[in-house]
């Protein structure tokens, strides 16, 4: 009687882990197939949706035009710059150019978009996403400050507390690496802009 | 009945999840600068918690003891992950101000405390309104400290201006993590004072009577 419980011990505990290791295997399975059938339903959408709000953001740095990707050249010198947009207006001219750009900012990546006109002037900035601190650097996603370097030439920018003349922009007040992200990552679209496609290379 | 009344009332004050349990302190402290957000992460909680807890509950002869704490996370994950992917996919507007919060709801032990204490324990139909109303609790805790963050510290209210800057000085402070700290522990010590002074009300009537 106790030889039999004794080899008996063994062999249900090692049965049990089995037994859990199944269900929970199963569980597991069940969670990925269901997944896998949400995600295909809804690839679709998701994708129509992230160009729409591409072109939403596009739209707002240079508007009225429609957009069509080119390739960065010399990406590697370019790093704040993941996408450049040509823009036409509906009578199929050049309008300018839209740039997507991220940086890093004070709380964590910045992801936002500016405009180059045909004209060499900035036609706007539009933060896309940011982590910055409310109430301070999250003002950079406001019309205050966005204006702020709208209307400018497409030459350097210098970041300046208290002065927005010229090619200065002025400092968000207790935001000075959140403004100097932004003014960077567009700074480099200007350089972009300046070396590979003004003059209609 | 009487399960809906006792599930509420745990919920929403005895068994509050932020001011009695304390849990789920990441999001309350990191989304709550302001009313509306607040709100959103309060509701998106709420689905999650009613639908893990209907499962956890189905499940609860199946799932083997000694594998309950990966199950349950498998199950919380998958719920949260449909939810994000559905709100990306056909109710875009919804995910521009909620797609920040929704990866936060799998890291919030509300979901698997509740799973854990009640799902695992209760009927469906009884899980089911714990996760309601457990879910409320924590909204309604959400959107008082929001509230409260965005008139002190933005001197707004649903993003609308209440307190101009000419007369009141938002403190900036509530915006941030500190603030959220303080306007916690403030609450906290409200709900506190007023648990307490109901039970030496209660005592004193008792006392009064049986003179």
């Amino acid at each position: 009687m106790s030889n039999q419980t004794l080899e008996q011990k063994p062999k249900s505990e090692v049965f049990l882990i089995i037994k859990n290791t199944l269900i929970l295997f199963a569980i597991t399975a069940i969670a990925g197939l269901l997944l896998s059938i949400v995600n295909s339903m809804t690839a679709d959408a998701i994708a129509a949706q992230k160009i729409i709000q591409r072109d939403n953001a596009l739209n707002a740095v240079l508007p009225d035009a429609s957009f069509e990707e080119i390739k960065i050249e010399k990406a590697e010198e370019y790093q704040r710059i993941q996408g450049i947009y040509q823009a036409k207006d509906s009578a199929g001219n050049l309008a300018g150019y839209a740039f997507m750009l991220t940086n890093k900012g004070y709380g964590g990546t910045i992801t936002l978009a500016a405009g180059i006109s045909a004209g060499g002037v900035i036609s706007g900035m539009d933060i896309i996403t940011h982590s910055e601190t409310p109430g301070l650097g999250a003002n950079a996603d406001t019309d205050k400050f966005k204006e702020k370097l709208k209307g400018k030439q497409a030459e350097t920018l210098t970041v300046v507390k208290g002065n927005n003349d010229g090619q200065n922009v002025d400092a968000l007040s207790g935001a000075t690496i959140t403004s100097a992200a932004v003014t960077d990552a567009v700074n480099e679209a200007i350089a972009y802009y300046n070396n590979q496609l003004k003059g209609g290379k | 009945m009487s399960i809906l009344k006792d599930r509420a009332k745990a919920g929403l004050i005895d068994d509050n999840p932020t001011f009695v349990q304390v849990l789920g302190m990441c999001p309350t402290l990191a989304v709550t600068s302001s009313v509306i957000n607040g709100i959103g992460m309060g509701l998106s909680t709420t689905v999650v918690l009613l639908g893990s807890n209907v499962v956890i509950s189905l499940l609860r002869k199946i799932i083997p003891a000694k594998v309950r704490i990966p199950a349950f996370i498998v199950v919380i994950a998958t719920f949260v992950t449909i939810l994000d992917l559905l709100l990306q996919g056909f109710i875009p507007s919804l995910y521009d101000s909620l797609g920040l919060f929704i990866p936060l709801i799998v890291v919030n032990c509300i979901v698997l405390g509740r799973a854990e204490a009640f799902a695992s324990k209760n009927g469906v139909l009884a899980s089911a309104l714990d996760g309601i109303f457990m879910g409320l609790g924590f909204t309604m805790a959400l959107t008082i400290l929001g509230m409260i963050r965005e008139i002190l510290g933005a001197g707004q209210i649903f993003g609308i201006t209440i307190l101009p800057e000419a007369i009141y000085q938002p403190i900036t402070i509530f915006l941030l993590a500190p603030g959220a700290f303080m306007a916690l522990g403030a609450m906290l010590a409200v709900y506190n004072y007023m648990k307490i002074r109901k039970v030496n009300l209660a005592k004193q009537g008792k006392e009064v009577a049986g003179e």
